[in-house]
């Protein structure tokens, strides 16, 4: 019967005919097709007229087919709503950029994509064009956007985005070709089996994580963006709708100026339900994705279907994913429902726990499979077979790291070059001591590395602070190239991408990127600096190459500790050398047998113990340093840094021989270890061996141009080579550098002193003291000035004030012996003079060579004194 | 600033489509522009997935709609039905458009229909349909039957199932697919009649 609209009209017209029609025609429609007729008559009764219209109502209806069935839309060609006109596609053969195109792919979310060559290297890529209505220049920001952050990720299971290029003003995206399947196909095609299908699983798993630990959502995972290789692994493609992860300002600032928010990408049938709702993309709507796409590789089928996607979209809403056969392992299907939660806080949050979920899946279901068997009997072989993997894995990933991006030609050696600091592309700033750290360590290698001139990490710093370009550093500190890189890790892995960049003309010569396990990081910086050594067509050094080879492996927390110490290091505070000291402590108790700890350990016992920092009596941490210099020796007996800072404790410790061939040592392994340098200055200077002091000195300076300590040194040799109006100018050059740095306002207030210029010499003297904090270092060199300025009170009461901070802070002896000194009071000058002659100094070494207070340089016991120091 | 393609896309929609199903006209006007921007740019980027066939899903496009249109705000069962209703009647008018467009732009006067493929159950039941014809045929349908006008829109033109459409005009599964069939058939026979089919 019908349910509605069968009642006739006492007044007729033609909404009352019609109702009369449909009614009879719907009743009919109830019955079966050959008793429609005599049912028609039967209903129209009186009237032949209502009779014909519905027979020929229902005869069309017989006749109708699949009229209107399917939506119009389907059927105009996408046309209709278009407003993009077709993008002129690229024929075979046709050029673009470097790029020979092959064949036309598909088209893509931004554009079409293509098979292509390059031209000389003969290499197969694919080509995502942008389409040339989106090629405003908000598209183009955020494709090379995209395509950057695309570009650092490299991983077995990502298509590796190579490069981005422009042709005829169009931007388009070079990525790896995979050829094969779309996973979706094989699906179709086939249910993986169980163990397979955990293991794909996994390693988009694992892609996954290793994308969104550096800021990279997919947006759009489904089992069609993923490709199986022809060595059978999940490759995924298309970070095309990958974004930056929002940070929480930027997101609620920018949120619609970065990319529509909510705006819906992806699709349908692999989209998490708060995306559905128009809510924003996130790690777990992606561990959503993930979950459907596991789904489907153990089930074959879609967890949430709907004839429509009207339907689809209610079921993924509101609606459990449709049951599992019983075959999967229940901890499968808990873990598959568990990313398929409704409410993204009861999904895993991250893709790694998704992917060790899976590996502990297979590992439990593997072992039901082959039940002890082969792990009893044959564990032997299977240990073999891995190693063999292991190997063959570690060959392929360094055939991957080898690559070089493009190289174009170096017409002349390269005699200086400036390492600039890695970027820190972590996008978190507390690992910036880690770039910075691996920036240090790579300024060492490459100046070990061969005859060039190589600038140091601190200059090369201060350089880069300002500059727009790597070129303009470059030029800034007069090297022939510069090297300019970004350090990303996730999880385990360490990224670095490097460029080589021509000075002069900012020319890209060489770029590449390098990739290991954050336990393989040394062999990742001797990748480095084995690529950049051939990129500049440069000569090792002898002992280079055999350095370069002999990398071993550090685990990743123990050079996590050295780089924090270097951080520390680096900025030499007393309290910092008492971190990194902490860091390296660490470093070796984790792992005794890494060698830079240890010297990097001997250096801040060496630092400590000097007068300016105070840190401690240099009687106790030098024998400390000379242990640690030693056990890095022995470790590595190449290591420029270990025997420099035992040259350096040899220096104070009077063995002055011993110490010349140590630092001679550490200039031949390392010719730009500026420190190095430094350090074998002063012992010269302290030998009284001017012009070679002032040769090493100047070369360090060349080495690390705005280095304080660096030009500190050379004004303070000069000074005491008797140049003292280049002194005063070489001090104010340093100043001029950073006015608030007190040990060359000290230094300076000397070397003015000496030409007569007493009142600036106390003013210098006054603002070393406000600079250092009224240290007692600085108020007894202040004393000192005053004292040799004739001011008696002022230099006894600074005198006092330092003796008063004795309780609390290092008084160094030699100093209150050169205020009494000057105040031409040599008893009590001598008393403390033997006192820190006792305590081994290290200034007893700078005794002999001064040419101040010659009222104390006369008296018999100071000589006597000066004879004992060195055993020669 | 009165004319409507200056509208700040803001507007809400759901207000509009709230003053449209309570009588005014205007409303509709001012929702249309509105949708078809955002429809225009949906279906410019599905056709850009790789899809390959270089066709829309009328449907997904339509869903996708009301989500960014209105599913952010205040998703109810009422508004949802009405958007419907208008994303139908929209999606009517921008195919008839661009079917008379199309119509216009091929060989002068020449072609009388536009002709469209229609793949039947089987591969030799093709028909050729023209869209301008049906919607002169709903036209006159229209007079007679205005509640069969929305049911083809939201079946023929924005794809809807038997069952959707039953939601967005309230009424039974059974009576919509029945409606439905006689809707058909009446507009099968009407441009059967006049040579359009």
């Amino acid at each position: 019967m019908p349910d509605e609209g069968g009642r006739s009209d006492s007044t007729p017209g033609p909404n009352a005919r019609w109702a009369r029609v449909k009614a009879v025609f719907l009743d009919a429609l109830e019955l079966p097709a050959n008793e429609r007729a005599t049912f028609v008559q039967t209903a129209a009764g009186e009237d032949p007229a209502l009779r014909r219209e519905v027979e020929s109502l229902l005869a069309n209806d017989a006749e109708a087919g699949s009229f209107c069935e399917i939506p119009a839309a389907a059927f105009l060609g996408g046309d209709a709503l278009a407003v993009v006109p077709a993008s002129p596609k690229l024929a075979p053969r046709e050029r673009i950029g470097d790029y020979e195109i092959v064949q036309f792919i598909a088209v893509g979310g931004m554009g079409e994509v293509y098979r292509a060559r390059h031209v000389l290297i003969e290499r197969d890529v694919a080509i995502k064009m942008v389409r040339p209505d989106l090629a405003d220049d908000a598209a183009r920001r955020r494709l090379l956007r995209e395509a950057r952050h695309a570009a650092l990720l490299s991983h077995p299971n990502i298509c590796t985005v190579h490069d981005v290029h422009v042709a005829n003003g169009a931007p388009f995206i070079v990525m790896a070709y995979v050829d094969g399947p779309p996973l979706s196909e094989v699906i179709r095609r086939a249910v993986p089996p169980l163990r397979d299908a955990i293991g794909y699983g996994a390693q988009v798993a694992d892609a996954l994580a290793y994308a969104h630990a550096h800021g990279i959502i997919h947006r759009d995972l489904k089992s069609a963006n993923v490709v199986m290789s022809a060595a059978g692994q999940p490759i995924v493609l298309d970070f095309g709708l990958a974004r930056e992860l929002p940070d929480g300002a930027v997101a609620q600032s920018q949120g619609s100026t970065l990319t529509a928010a909510g705006e819906l990408a992806g699709t349908l049938s692999h989209m998490a339900p708060e995306v559905l709702r128009g809510g924003r993309a996130d790690v777990r709507s992606d561990i959503w994705s993930l979950g459907i796409l596991l789904y489907e590789l153990v089930t074959g089928a879609l967890p949430f279907r709907g004839r429509t996607p009207f339907e689809t979209s209610a079921a993924i809403l509101g609606e459990p994913p449709a049951p599992m056969p019983r075959r999967v392992p229940l901890a499968l299907r808990l873990l598959i429902e568990r990313c398929l939660a409704k409410d993204p806080d009861a999904r895993y949050q991250r893709a790694d726990a998704v992917r060790d979920a899976l590996d502990r899946v297979r590992r439990r279901h593997g072992a039901l499979l082959v039940a002890g068997l082969l792990l009893s009997v044959h564990r032997r072989t299977i240990a073999v077979a891995l190693a063999a993997v292991l190997l063959f894995g570690v060959l392929v990933a360094g055939a991957v790291e080898l690559r070089a991006r493009f190289n174009t030609a170096l017409s002349e050696p390269v005699s200086t070059l400036a390492f600039l600091p890695l970027g820190n592309a972590t996008g978190d700033p507390r690992a910036g001591y880690y770039a910075d750290g691996i920036t240090d360590a790579l300024t060492t290698e490459l100046g070990a590395a061969g005859d060039m001139r190589v600038l140091s990490r601190s200059s090369a710093t201060r350089a880069a602070a300002g500059a727009n370009s790597s070129a303009a550093v470059g030029r800034a500190l007069g090297t022939d190239v510069v090297v300019a890189g970004r350090l990303l890790r996730w999880g385990k892995r360490v990224v670095v991408a490097v460029q080589l960049v021509h000075s002069a003309d900012g020319r890209v010569i060489w770029s590449d990127r390098f990739e290991r396990d954050g336990s393989e990081v040394l062999a990742l910086e001797a990748d480095i600096v084995r690529e950049l050594t051939r990129a500049m067509r440069m000569t090792l050094r002898p002992g280079a190459r055999e350095r370069i080879a002999a990398v071993r492996a550090v685990s990743p927390a123990v050079y996590e500790e050295y780089l924090k110490g270097r951080y520390e290091w680096n900025k030499r505070t007393q309290a910092s050398l008492q971190a990194a000291i902490r860091h390296y402590t660490r470093a070796i108790e984790l792992d005794p047998t890494y060698a830079p700890a240890h010297a990097a350990l001997a250096d801040c016992f060496n630092q400590l113990g000097t007068v300016l920092l105070g840190g401690g009596s240099p009687q106790s941490l030098r024998p400390r340093a000379a242990a640690e210099a030693m056990e890095a020796l022995r470790m590595d007996p190449s290591s420029a840094e270990a025997h420099a800072a035992l040259g350096y404790v040899l220096h104070y410790d009077w063995r002055f021989g011993d110490s010349e061939q140590e630092f001679r040592r550490a200039v031949e392994l390392n010719p730009s270890y500026s420190m190095g340098r430094i350090w074998y200055a002063n012992l010269l200077m302290s030998r009284q061996r001017m012009p070679e002091a002032l040769a090493q000195v100047f070369a360090a300076r060349e080495l690390d141009p705005f280095s304080l300590i660096v030009n500190t040194n050379v004004g303070w040799i000069l000074d005491r080579a008797g140049r003292h109006d280049d002194a005063i100018a070489q001090f104010e050059r340093t100043l001029a550098l950073d006015s608030n740095y007190a040990q060359a306002r000290w230094r300076l207030a000397d070397a003015l002193l000496h030409v007569g210029r007493t009142p600036e010499a106390i003013a210098e003297g006054q603002r070393a003291v406000a600079l250092s904090d009224s240290a007692p270092l600085s108020l007894l060199l202040l004393a000192s000035v005053e004292a040799r300025a004739g001011q008696r009170v002022a230099a006894m009461r600074l005198l006092r004030d330092a003796r008063a901070r004795a309780g609390t802070q290092y008084l160094p002896a030699a100093s209150v012996g050169g205020v009494f000194a000057a105040l031409g009071e040599i008893d009590s000058a001598m008393v403390w003079i033997a006192k820190s002659f006792a305590e081994r100094s290290n200034s007893i070494v700078y005794l002999a060579g001064g040419t101040d207070n010659p009222a104390l340089r006369r008296d018999r016991r100071f000589q006597a004194l000066l004879a004992r120091v060195g055993p020669e | 600033m009165t004319a409507d393609g200056d509208r700040s896309p803001d507007v809400d929609v759901s207000v509009l489509l709230a003053r449209w199903s309570g009588g005014d006209r205007d409303a509709l006007d001012q929702l249309m522009p509105l949708i078809y921007t955002e429809c225009r740019r949906i279906a410019a980027r599905q056709l850009a997935a790789e899809r390959g066939d270089h066709t829309l899903d009328p449907t997904a496009l339509v869903h996708e709609l009301y989500l960014r249109l209105i599913g952010q705000r205040s998703a109810t069962w009422e508004n949802r039905a009405q958007f419907f209703a208008v994303a139908a009647r929209l999606m009517r008018r921008i195919l008839v458009d661009h079917a008379r467009a199309h119509h216009a732009g091929k060989r002068g006067g020449d072609a009388l229909f536009v002709s469209l493929r229609v793949a039947g159950d089987t591969p030799t039941d093709a028909h050729a349909v023209d869209v301008m014809a049906i919607d002169a045929a709903l036209e006159r349908l229209g007079a007679l039957d205005p509640e069969q006008v929305r049911i083809v829109e939201l079946r023929y033109f924005a794809g809807l199932t038997v069952e959707e459409t039953a939601q967005v005009v309230g009424r039974s599964a059974r009576t919509v697919k029945r409606e439905w069939q006689l809707a058909r058939a009446w507009l099968y026979r009407e441009l059967r009649e006049n040579g359009d089919a």
